[in-house]
């Protein structure tokens, strides 16, 4: 029953964000991973080859982009979809995102339910 | 001043005239003079030349009556002599006595005419000649009786010896001394018309002399009388250009006529108050104009004013510091070959060919020493009263600190707002984990308080993100992807995000477009968000007990679409009727606090339209409602 849980990697360097999103999707019923920086988050994509990941651009050692780009060589989008989560809002930032991969960008500030909406849009719970 | 001046001296001026009267009349007696000189002088020759003809006239009948009245009876005795001749010799071939009763009456003849001539003696010669006549001819007429006594006594032979011998020698010689009278005579009468030919001569002579005299004193007078008329009118005039012209140095030393004297004296009196005027006006001119400049220089604008041909007539000081000229050296000349800046020449020449484009501003970068300078410029064109055009101002105002400011401002709204999004978002999160009783079940006072920071924080994200919106928008960062929209279409889009707030507030809300609406065009998003804002706003103030009514309304004027949205809410009072369109500018009402917002929807949406080329606008009575306008151009054809 548990490994039927979908799985979701967080990698995000803010703290109180990883909190409550583990918490949150937790509660929804994801199984979540945290990364606090972009070289650890790209091993553990590696490592769990989680249903989605949820991105952040800014982030120590490696960052978003680079993330993003380096899962792709791996997993298509389809496979592995990449949500940004940024408070980066121009619009070259956002195209880069798009071109480095990703599927969605969500801005921050984002509410619990924006961000549920959209994981559920990338992998619907199985019946 | 300048006109008040020249008046005085048109009044001046008269006075000199009227002061000519006097000099009129001067000159009028001295031409009378002058012509009463040369009239004397012509009557003085014409009697000279008459006495002179009537000398000539007079030897004439001299000539006529004494020496002519001699000649004709030197004549007459002379054929009355030859006549008595005749007689004797035909007495002496005819024995008859008719020939002696002839010689009588020619004896009467001759005595006649030689006492005629005795009563005319006219030469000193004359009476010693008669005598020898009177002798000769006694002789002759002794003879002749001698001759008859002859002939009676001693025959026809003896008499004509004695004729040939006596009586034709004496004859020859009375006549001869006839004759001698009468050659006196005419020689006389020759030299007499010599001399009066001599005479009338000299007359010729002397007349074209006396003429040539005349004319000459009389054209030395007139030449001198004119001259020194003219002089001091010439020196006069001279003087008078040359106060004209501005030397009012000028002063008439003339020695003429009282009258002239008088006119200069004036006249001298007159430059110098002129004089006296001019340095005030031209003092207070310089004043003027000094000050003129030190306001102008003073100013921290750039100035540059142009002609129609665009000549450069001034540049202050701070034009001449940004565009490195000196204003001296670029007067007359060109705007472009001074100022090489065709993007503000060319601005410059837009404002000339469309007088709707004066003063409008534009925004102009000039480089200067490796920086840029950011300046607003304002080009007014200046017309006469008359709306002849005589040239242009362009003023160019330094805003690149105004910009820095700006920009840091932007930057820092950026910044801070940037910094909030990432606590907002695990605020926001936390608050909704909280509220859905995930980490465990929440008391009621728990529950109230954290509704509480979940309403605060959730204000605080759309004042985030508005103001993000803001500074984008603000600092031109805002893209546009106009296409041509159906309006029906935005407006049903921007109603359903209030879908439930309206069912709730039970609005009655009315869409009412014109038909053949034309499509607008417009950047979707953008003008959904402008509806939204605008439908928000009107949802917020109408009345919440379901009397509550918006109307959306589009119609087609000119080339622009109008757009409203009205209200029946608590309405705008007057003076915050342009201010809402400002940052952060909320209504405050008597009874009510702000119905909330963050302030900036308004300007945003103004910025928005701004950005499509539009303008929005608000119509309000305070208890009635307000209306919301805004235009957006229509498809094009």
């Amino acid at each position: 029953m548990e490994k039927t849980l979908q799985k979701i990697l967080v990698i995000e360097d803010e703290k109180n964000i990883n909190m409550t999103l583990k918490m949150m999707l937790t509660k929804a019923g994801y199984e979540v991973f945290l990364a606090t920086d972009g070289l650890e988050g790209l091993n553990l994509a590696m490592e769990t080859a989680p249903d989605l990941i949820l991105l952040d651009l800014i982030l120590p050692k490696m960052n978003g982009y680079l993330v993003c780009e380096a899962i792709r060589e791996k997993w298509d989008k389809k496979e592995m979809p990449i949500l940004i989560m940024s408070a980066k809002t121009q619009k070259e930032d956002i195209d880069k995102a798009y071109q480095a991969g990703a599927n969605t960008y969500i801005t921050k500030p984002f509410s619990k339910d924006d961000i549920l909406e959209q994981i559920k849009e990338y992998i619907p719970k199985e019946a | 001043m300048g006109i008040k001046l020249s008046r005085q001296k048109c009044i001046d001026m008269t006075n000199l005239l009227k002061g000519g009267g006097l000099m009129r009349k001067s000159i009028y007696s001295q031409i009378m003079i002058l012509f009463s000189v040369i009239l004397i002088i012509f009557l003085l020759t014409a009697s000279w030349s008459a006495v002179n003809l009537s000398g000539i006239q007079d030897s004439i009948g001299d000539i006529m009556s004494d020496n002519y009245d001699s000649v004709v009876a030197t004549q007459h005795m002379i054929v009355a002599i030859e006549r008595q001749d005749s007689a004797v010799l035909s007495y002496l071939f005819t024995e008859d006595s008719g020939p002696l009763e002839s010689f009588n009456q020619q004896e009467v003849e001759f005595m006649r005419w030689f006492s005629a001539a005795e009563s005319n003696i006219t030469e000193p010669e004359e009476p010693e000649m008669l005598e020898e006549i009177e002798t000769r001819y006694l002789q002759f007429l002794s003879s002749k009786q001698n001759l008859i006594r002859i002939q009676e006594t001693q025959g026809q032979e003896a008499a004509n010896d004695y004729y040939f011998e006596e009586v034709f020698p004496s004859f020859e010689q009375a006549k001869d001394a006839t004759r001698n009278l009468q050659i006196l005579n005419q020689e006389r009468m020759i030299s007499l018309k010599e001399t009066a030919q001599r005479r009338a001569q000299n007359t010729i002579v002397l007349t074209i002399v006396v003429a040539a005299m005349t004319v000459m004193i009389g054209g030395a007078l007139a030449y001198r009388f004119i001259r020194k008329t003219i002089e001091p009118i010439e020196l006069l005039t001279d003087k008078v250009k040359a106060i004209a012209d501005g030397d009012y140095d000028q002063k008439i030393q003339v020695e003429g006529t009282r009258e002239i004297n008088l006119l200069s004296h004036e006249f001298n009196a007159m430059t110098k108050k002129l004089k006296i005027y001019n340095e005030m006006n031209v003092l207070r001119l310089m004043e003027e104009k000094k000050k003129a400049e030190a306001i102008v220089d003073s100013i921290h604008d750039a100035i540059i004013v142009t002609d129609a041909d665009h000549k450069i007539l001034l540049v202050n000081k701070e034009g001449e510091r940004i565009f490195q000229i000196r204003e001296n050296k670029v007067l007359e000349n060109h705007f472009l070959e001074a100022i090489k800046e065709e993007a503000l020449f060319e601005k410059i020449k837009s404002v000339i060919r469309e007088k709707n484009k004066a003063g409008e501003e534009h925004t102009l970068t000039l480089k200067r020493n490796e920086k840029s300078y950011t300046y607003r410029v304002q080009i007014t064109p200046i017309y006469r009263k008359n709306s002849s055009f005589i040239g242009i101002i362009t003023l160019l105002q330094d805003i690149t600190k105004l910009k820095e400011i700006d920009q840091m401002k932007s930057d820092f709204i950026s910044t801070v707002s940037h910094e909030f999004r990432t606590p907002l978002t695990s605020m926001g999160m936390s608050t909704g984990l909280l509220l859905d009783e995930v980490p465990g079940e929440l008391t009621k006072d728990q529950r109230e308080l954290i509704e509480a920071i979940d309403e605060d924080q959730n204000r605080l994200k759309d004042l985030v993100s508005d103001l993000l919106d803001l500074s984008r928008i603000e600092s031109g960062k805002i893209e546009l992807s106009i296409k041509e929209q159906r309006l029906e279409k935005i407006i049903e889009g921007a109603l359903k995000a209030f879908h439930k707030q309206i069912e709730d507030q039970k609005a009655d809300v009315a869409v009412n477009l014109e038909e053949k609406l034309p499509k607008v065009r417009a950047d979707y998003n953008k003008i959904s968000w402008v509806l939204i804002n605008l439908i928000g706003n009107a949802l917020r103030y109408i009345p919440q007990n379901g009397e509550g009514k918006i109307i959306i309304d589009g119609k087609q004027v000119g080339p622009m679409v109008w757009i409203s949205v009205e209200d029946n809410g608590v309405g705008i009072p007057r003076e915050y009727r342009e201010k809402i369109f400002e940052k952060f500018a909320q209504v405050k009402h008597e009874d009510d606090e702000t119905a909330g917002g963050t302030g900036l929807g308004l300007a945003i949406c103004k910025e928005i339209i701004k950005a499509h080329g539009g303008r929005i606008w608000v119509e309000s009575k305070v208890g009635e409602g307000s209306k919301f306008t805004f235009t957006l151009s229509k498809e094009e054809n």
